[in-house]
């Protein structure tokens, strides 16, 4: 038996693995990437869920097209509107969660060798839907504002091979870091001079504690090469497996060609149930409160980061979404301070599986959505301790 | 300046066809047309009733797991399920073997992901299923068709390829198979072509994947083991769904697998979409749990069976001597085959403007052949429709041959 050369590329996801380890209930897991289940709109899905198989049951359990429920398409092209880009229902493609975005991006433009362009460190189910497709990765390193931009220059000015830029501008996973609006722009004026598309990964842009909202790439661009992902996982729920595409039409169409052999559609139901929930209730609101509810928790976490945290530890201060990055020196390896962690039963994904090449070992992040606000700085405080006593032993 | 991408795409992608039945299916839209052409169930058998029940009791007792990510391999309540599924019908699986999927569509997806390089080569069927014969395209597999005879593919063909290959020092890397009331000839494999296929493939060190979406759905005669079940070397890799016995607006499927194979899939899943909907997942296994599964089918197949006999009642009456169809002892498809000289795509405009619809059985076929053909769905069309729609069939090719004879 030979599987394709793609296989030996593909690594089980590190998160997916740490599911298992951090069941236990006496463990604090900072692991996971899950919005808090507290938050989920159960009795509007519960009331709307009744109303669509009641209604309208023959449509939600048959077949539907490729490129989804065309109310929905609507509501989110106008909700798109209202940030500034320019669409409509046919610049709309739903898709199974916004990882199916990125499959499908990957398997749309790369070729064997192709390089792709991506933040260092990235998304770590990014670099696994890309990886299948055997691709070359240039990480380029990132500072408080952003991808650095001379090194992208230096990037897209030698090399004749790079088919996309990816990017999670806001809240990034997993620094939770954001970029500027001048490096944005900076960005989108690089991609029109080499005319490379770039793949904006949005999962978590409507998560932010800050009074505004960053205006996206999307909302900036006029050519019509940046290919928005986007995703209802954290601001509804992961579930129901619900995310979407807005790009330009004549690429749209190949999204749909791909997507018909992947999974042909994307549960309907679910569209369904969606798109009556943005029809009957106030998504804004609810948005409001999962933001309130992750700052605080985000406070709490840097205030006991603060407190208890080795000076020759650093973090980020993410002003949106769910994670901290954490820097330790650099002769630690996050996986054996797991290991020392999970003794003490607290759990973080060490930080290697979000580098394409896995070479730098001396970070890890940490979740704060799902984790219980009242075990937040016990937690914390448990793995100061941990990492105090691996830096005595390795310094 | 816009962006121009025509030649960023990659090559799979460039090499890949709009599908013939979504183009075709634009022009069935028409409130006019009765249609045998898609492939949907019938509404009446989607379980209304009970779902609303297990809805409630989910939403009501768990919805923090049904709303929330769910494990890539599969919801611990429908894995469990599937598993007493599988064992009772014969297939011999742990959750070692077993990996919820995204419709099955998505199983041939991962399958294809997970063995197919660019060149790959697949053994298929002639005619095949189209949905298969895409995503092995979308893949960049070069694709070798065995045609089928009454029992099924045929094994000495299959034998003849994969000598003439093993010549060049090429194996496939996989045969594709749909053996139950396949979808498009609605044809059944025997038992001893079954048994004969998986030899052939011990022989030979190739896989099968087999493809059995229809294969509950049987109205009439006995059932035939599934190839998983007859084979005890790991060289099975069977396809299921609930699409057709439950409702495909779910999109749920499953796989079996080897272990070996299986863990492959998991993680070229996790890529791909992370995991199936959990609240779609756990909503089925809890369906199950309660038996309704059984009873649905038990309806489904008492209402296509119906359908089946007034299809075949009505060609008796109204199809020229001329066309010929199988008769099948399962599932939604029949396949119409018309004198070899005639392009059932040609016959397709007259049918449009006689308002019945059907998909032209090139569309099955790699390599383009079967133009004489054309697949028949029986199980959305009412009773009502099935009367009608044959009749306008039956019109539409006796104007058709008789149209061929003056020329």
């Amino acid at each position: 038996m030979k599987f394709a050369s793609r296989v030996k590329e593909l690594k089980p996801s590190d998160i997916q693995e740490m599911f298992k380890v951090i069941a236990k209930p006496e463990v604090i897991s900072f692991a996971s990437g899950v919005p808090d289940p507290d938050l989920f709109p159960v009795k509007e899905i519960d009331e709307i869920t009744s109303k669509i198989i009641r209604q309208n049951g023959d449509m939600a359990l048959q077949y539907n097209t490729t490129e989804g429920y065309v109310p929905l398409r609507k509501k989110i092209a106008l909700r798109m509107k209202q940030n500034g880009v320019e669409s409509s229902s046919e610049n709309i493609i739903i898709t199974s969660g916004a990882q199916q975005g990125l499959e499908l991006s990957a398997k749309l433009f790369l070729n064997k060798g192709d390089a792709v362009i991506c933040e260092s460190p990235t998304y770590s189910g990014a670099i696994n839907a890309f990886k299948s497709y055997s691709p070359e990765f240039i990480q380029i390193t990132t500072d408080k504002n952003g991808m650095k931009m001379d090194e992208l220059k230096k990037v897209l000015e030698t090399r004749n091979n790079i088919k996309m830029i990816y990017v999670i501008t806001d809240f990034q996973n997993p620094t939770g870091k954001s970029w500027s609006v001048e490096r944005r722009k900076e960005l989108i004026e690089l991609s029109k001079s080499y005319d490379i598309p770039i793949i904006e990964d949005s999962a978590y842009e409507e998560i932010y504690f800050t009074d505004n909202k960053k205006p996206t790439l999307k909302s900036l661009d006029t050519g019509g090469r940046v290919i928005y992902l986007g995703s209802f996982s954290k601001t509804f729920c992961p579930g129901l497996r619900m995310g979407w595409i807005e790009v330009k039409k004549s690429i749209l169409k190949n999204y749909i060609t791909l997507k018909q052999s992947s999974d042909m559609h994307t549960n309907i139901l679910a569209q369904m149930q969606i798109d009556k929930y943005l029809e009957l209730y106030d998504f804004d609101a609810h948005i409001d409160n999962i933001i309130s509810s992750y700052k605080n928790k985000r406070d709490k976490m840097i205030n006991a980061i603060k407190k208890y945290f080795p000076s020759s530890c650093s973090h980020t201060y993410p002003e949106g979404g769910m994670f901290i990055w954490v820097v330790m020196p650099d002769k630690l390896d996050g996986r054996k301070v797991l290991d020392e962690a999970l003794k003490e039963n607290v759990a973080f994904i060490p930080g290697e599986s979000f580098y394409p090449d896995r070479e730098t070992k001396n970070t890890f992040r940490l979740n704060f959505s799902n984790a219980e606000e009242s075990k937040i700085e016990k937690g914390i405080e448990k793995l100061a301790v941990v990492l105090k006593r691996v830096i005595d032993n390795v310094y | 300046m816009d962006i121009n991408l025509n030649e960023r795409y990659s090559h799979r992608v460039q090499g890949m066809k709009k599908s013939v039945i979504r183009e075709l299916l634009k022009l069935t839209a028409k409130p006019e047309i009765i249609s045998f052409a898609g492939g949907l169930p019938s509404p009446k058998s989607f379980p209304v009733d009970e779902l609303k029940i297990v809805i409630d009791e989910v939403m009501e007792n768990e919805p923090e797991v049904a709303l929330q990510y769910s494990a890539t391999e599969g919801d611990q309540v429908l894995v469990e399920q599937l598993i007493k599924y599988g064992n009772k019908a014969g297939n011999d699986i742990t959750e070692e073997n077993l990996l919820v999927t995204t419709s099955s569509q998505q199983g041939l997806d991962l399958v294809s992901k997970v063995f197919i390089d660019p060149g790959a080569k697949v053994i298929v069927e002639l005619p095949s299923y189209v949905g298969g014969l895409g995503a092995f395209n979308s893949y960049q597999a070069d694709m070798i068709g065995v045609p089928q005879d009454a029992d099924g593919m045929s094994a000495e063909i299959l034998r003849e390829k994969l000598e003439e290959l093993d010549k060049h020092g090429e194996k496939p890397k996989f045969i594709y198979i749909v053996p139950d009331f396949q979808n498009p000839a609605g044809m059944t494999m025997t038992e001893e072509r079954r048994e004969e296929i998986l030899e052939i493939a011990y022989e030979y060190k190739v896989l099968i994947v087999e493809d059995s979406p229809y294969r509950e759905l049987r109205f009439e005669g006995e059932d035939v083991p599934t190839i998983y079940s007859m084979d005890d070397k790991g060289y099975v890799i069977l396809l299921g769904t609930f699409s057709k016995i439950f409702a495909p607006g779910f999109r749920i499927g499953w796989i079996y697998a080897n272990p070996e194979i299986r863990n492959k899939l998991v993680v070229a899943k996790q890529s791909t979409d992370l995991c199936s909907p959990a609240f779609s997942q756990r909503i089925i296994g809890r369906f199950m749990e309660k038996g309704y599964l059984e009873k649905n089918i038990e309806k489904i197949i008492e209402m296509y069976g119906k359908k089946k006999d007034l299809i075949i009642k009505y060609f008796n009456k109204y199809m020229p001597q001329e066309a010929s169809w199988t008769e099948p002892e399962g599932g939604l498809f029949l396949l119409v085959s018309i004198p070899e000289h005639l392009d059932t795509s040609e016959l397709f405009e007259i049918a449009i403007e006689n308002n019945v619809a059907f998909v032209i059985g090139e569309a099955f076929h790699h390599d383009g052949s079967g133009k004489h053909t054309m697949r028949i769905n029986f199980s959305y069309a009412t009773e009502e429709q099935l009367h009608k729609g044959i009749k306008r069939l039956g019109k539409s090719l006796k104007e058709f041959i008789q149209a061929n004879k003056k020329e």
